[in-house]
């Protein structure tokens, strides 16, 4: 588990500091470099700057327990957390758990606990267990885990530094001796060590960290999906024919796929609204054309479609002598390359919102052809997704009903984008 | 589904002026305004073990002295709310001496920004140098962001010293302090400096004069105690806050330490016998009300005499056995010196922030208007009161 577990105490003389941590790694030289010696204070210091504890597991992980973190940043980090879990945090009971979350830093999960300290000031240390991590789900999932054991940890500890309190007030009653001497001189911290009577403390700790971090990456391994891989695992059918095709957000580059704006110089852009609405609403187009190669148009228009379809049937090319019924837009050239419409219909006062973002971004001169391709890409798939909730809604509870008309009014979809939806839905959508 | 529509359903955020109001005052005089902001803020700042969690336990929380010996140290801001009565409202934050609160990680605009008066605790005791240059730093820092912060600087657990050394030490710490504000350029900041020790009195007349600065009626209050004074013969009043037996304000008459706490005794003395025989019920916790007074005639002629003003204020005098023939009058007088308290009290209520010495024009004055034997139509008066 990528974290760091680290021991803080409060200190007499140099308030919260960390004093031990233990994090994974997996260079050696971690292992090696000697840590910074902050200061000279008995409570402040446990291994030492030279002493490193080493536990080496078969894959290569290292688990590594040191004075002080090598890193500049993260000791930092460290010496943050100290100061928030003892002196900021504050749990419901006196002695408890608290997590909290900080995104430019990192999240923490704390531990705050008291020793008994014949020494002290109030005959107690506060100490403090932190857990270090930048994952903040992960933090959170593994937490009751981590801060019972914590809890027992703290326990142990406890147990140990109260049987020497114990012992050291047999000797002589701090309270007798101040209530009598009037005076309480103020004395280092004592270390860990002296604290608990026990000098493989550290070693213990170690272990326990160790144990921790272990733990954490055993309970939960985090394997990486993109949405799309998680969509397919989830629900296969969902991703047909939707933005997680392969490819879908591919724009051909085809020298056979005329650039929309060329397209709309060629035809003039009269002709050419009318042609970009037809495509869009499915209306049945057919080109006549005698210089230019109908199939660059066909494939250009194409380009307004959020998915290829092969053989497109609403777009072709016009065959000899064939007979049109109005409803069919036909578009012929006439002489000098000039383009002309036939149809029967007519554009509607108000284009259709995707329509009309799609002339905006052409109109916009800092887009080149290739950043307005990808970006009407971009538009088509949004209103493909659109089509998709809107059909899936209509599915479940039907054309008429509210949940329809408020999903409908969320999405923005006005009556003059109702056309344009539902031809998507039939044919893009299925 | 239906509650998107609907504007006027707030779910999960109330609207902003969505708080309580301040509590109407009740009959006992005691209102507590539960708007933070009202509550003027007192720092308790200095070097570790400097004295700073005693104090403020000895003086509000009734610790015994030596008790304060197993105090822990403090690893938190602590906070406390004092509201005892209208007058002494404020909150007191004690702060662990081993953490820079100037480090850019914590806010000092909140820390600092509502700030009433920073009291800085140096230990007279031990090597006062390091304090002197924490006090510098946390003075200039403060001021930049609060430049209405009181400084009271207490030279604190002076009990251990002899008088001389104690007067050297103030004069010391007096001019090397004004001295290193000087060079940062802030000659202008005026530090107050107390004498203070928890094992006498000095430590509560030194937090008196503290809380007395962020008292805005003062001047009506010790007004108010002039004319009863002048009028009812008494050396010296006290105007007690009967908890922490600090006092909110007294006559302009020179305070001297031992009367200071001769009061403060005299004050344990009552609250000691209340709560031993003035108990009703077992459920009933304050027994300090309405109906309590004391007198104490002392073998030098001397008597010392508390009446209750409210639940949780109570004025204690001190006079010459001879002017305490005619009990009745003084009696009276206190009667009027409570209604213009009351008065003080219901004006500061209605216009909680801004109220002068001015506000209290109507308020009845005692009896004898401009006399100028006091003693002398004090009695004048006595024969229409007493039988």
């Amino acid at each position: 588990m990528n974290a760091i577990v680290g021991l803080c105490h409060f200190c007499e003389a140099h308030g919260p500091r960390p004093l031990f941590c233990t994090f994974t790694t997996d260079s050696d030289k971690n292992t090696t470099e000697s840590s910074r010696a902050s200061v000279q204070c008995s409570g402040c210091t446990s291994l030492g700057p030279e002493t490193v504890f080493v536990s080496r597991e078969d894959d290569g992980t290292i688990y590594c327990s040191r004075e002080s973190v090598p890193n500049a940043d993260v000791t930092s980090f460290l010496r943050q957390a100290a100061i928030r879990s003892i002196t900021c945090e504050v749990n419901w009971n006196k002695e408890g758990g608290v997590v909290y979350f900080n995104d430019a830093h990192g999240h923490v999960l704390s531990l705050t606990f008291q020793l008994k300290d014949t020494w002290a000031r109030g005959l107690k240390r506060w100490f403090s267990i932190v857990v270090l991590m930048k994952d903040k789900m992960l933090l959170l999932n593994i937490t009751p885990l981590l801060s019972e054991h914590m809890q027992k940890i703290a326990k142990e500890l406890q147990e140990l530094a109260e049987v020497v309190f114990d012992a050291e007030q047999k000797v002589c009653s701090q309270r007798a001796l101040r209530l009598k001497t009037g005076r309480n001189d103020f004395v280092q911290s004592r270390s860990l060590m002296h604290l608990t009577g026990d000098d493989n403390v550290f070693k213990r700790l170690h272990s326990h960290f160790t144990w921790m971090l272990k733990a954490g990456a055993h309970t939960y391994s985090e394997t990486l999906y993109t949405s799309q891989d998680l969509l397919k695992k989830l629900q296969p059918h969902a991703v047909k024919k939707s933005i997680f095709e392969p490819g879908t957000c591919s724009v051909s580059s085809d020298k056979s796929c005329i650039a929309l704006r060329l397209l709309e110089k060629t035809v003039s852009k009269a002709v050419f609204r009318i042609l970009m609405y037809c495509t869009l609403t499915g209306v049945y187009i057919v080109i006549k054309s005698s210089n230019v190669d109908a199939a660059t148009i066909i494939n250009g228009l194409a380009r307004l479609l959020p998915i290829n379809l092969p053989n497109n049937p609403r777009i072709r090319q016009y065959r000899v002598d064939e007979q049109l019924p109005p409803t069919v837009c036909l578009l012929e050239e006439t002489e000098n390359n000039n383009f002309s419409y036939k149809w029967s219909g007519a554009l509607p006062a108000k284009c259709p919102t995707l329509m009309t973002r799609i002339e905006n971004s052409m109109n916009n001169e800092k887009f080149n052809d290739d950043v307005l391709h990808q970006h009407l890409k971009s538009l088509q798939l949004e209103w493909l997704g659109i089509a998709k909730a809107v059909k899936a809604a209509i599915d479940s509870s039907g054309s008429k009903s509210d949940a329809v008309a408020k999903l409908k009014q969320v999405f923005g979809i006005g009556q003059h984008d109702e056309s344009l939806v539902s031809y998507w839905m039939t044919v893009f959508c299925s | 589904m239906s509650y998107q529509d609907d504007p006027s359903c707030y779910v999960g955020s109330f609207p902003k002026d969505f708080s309580y109001g301040p509590f109407e005052q009740n009959g006992d005089g005691d209102n507590t305004s539960l708007q933070e902001d009202h509550k003027p803020r007192i720092l308790l700042m200095g070097l570790r073990r400097s004295g700073k969690s005693s104090i403020q336990k000895v003086v509000f929380h009734k610790m015994s002295p030596n008790e304060t010996l197993f105090l822990e140290s403090t690893n938190k801001i602590v906070k406390d709310d004092i509201n005892n009565s209208s007058f002494v409202q404020f909150q007191i934050w004690d702060f662990p001496g081993q953490i820079d609160f100037f480090d850019a990680t914590f806010d000092s605009d909140t820390i600092f920004g509502g700030c009433g008066a920073l009291v800085f605790v140096i230990d007279a005791q031990d090597d006062y140098q390091d304090a002197l240059d924490k006090l510098q730093l946390t003075v200039t820092k403060a001021y930049r962001v609060n430049s209405n912060i009181k400084f009271e600087v207490f030279i604190h657990k002076v009990d251990g010293l002899n008088d001389d050394y104690k007067m050297e030490s103030q004069r010391d710490i007096h001019h090397r302090a004004t001295e290193d504000l000087a060079e940062a350029g802030l000659e202008h900041v005026h530090l107050s400096f107390h004498l203070t020790s928890i094992y006498d009195h000095s430590i509560f007349e030194a937090f008196s004069k503290v809380v007395q600065k962020l008292i805005p009626q003062l001047p009506t209050l010790e007004n108010l105690l002039n004319i009863l004074i002048s009028n009812s013969g008494i050396e010296k009043a006290f105007l007690f806050d009967v908890v922490s037996k600090i006092y909110i304000a007294t006559d302009s008459s020179p305070v001297d330490m031992q009367s200071y706490e001769l009061c403060c005794d005299m004050i344990d003395v009552v609250i000691d016998i209340s709560c031993i025989y003035g108990m009703v019920d077992e459920t009933e916790v304050n027994t300090f009300n309405s109906q309590s007074s004391s007198l104490i005639k002392l073998n030098n002629g001397t008597v010392l005499y508390l009446r209750e003003v409210n639940k949780f204020l109570a004025l204690v005098c001190i006079l010459r056995e001879e002017n305490f023939q005619k009990q009745g009058v003084i009696d009276y007088n206190f009667l009027c010196f409570r209604d213009a308290i009351t008065q003080v009290f219901e004006l500061r209520n209605k216009c909680q922030n801004a109220i002068t010495s001015r506000g209290t024009s109507g308020t009845p004055e005692p009896i004898p208007n401009g006399a100028a034997d006091s003693t002398e139509s004090a009695s004048d008066r006595s024969q229409t009161h007493l039988p």
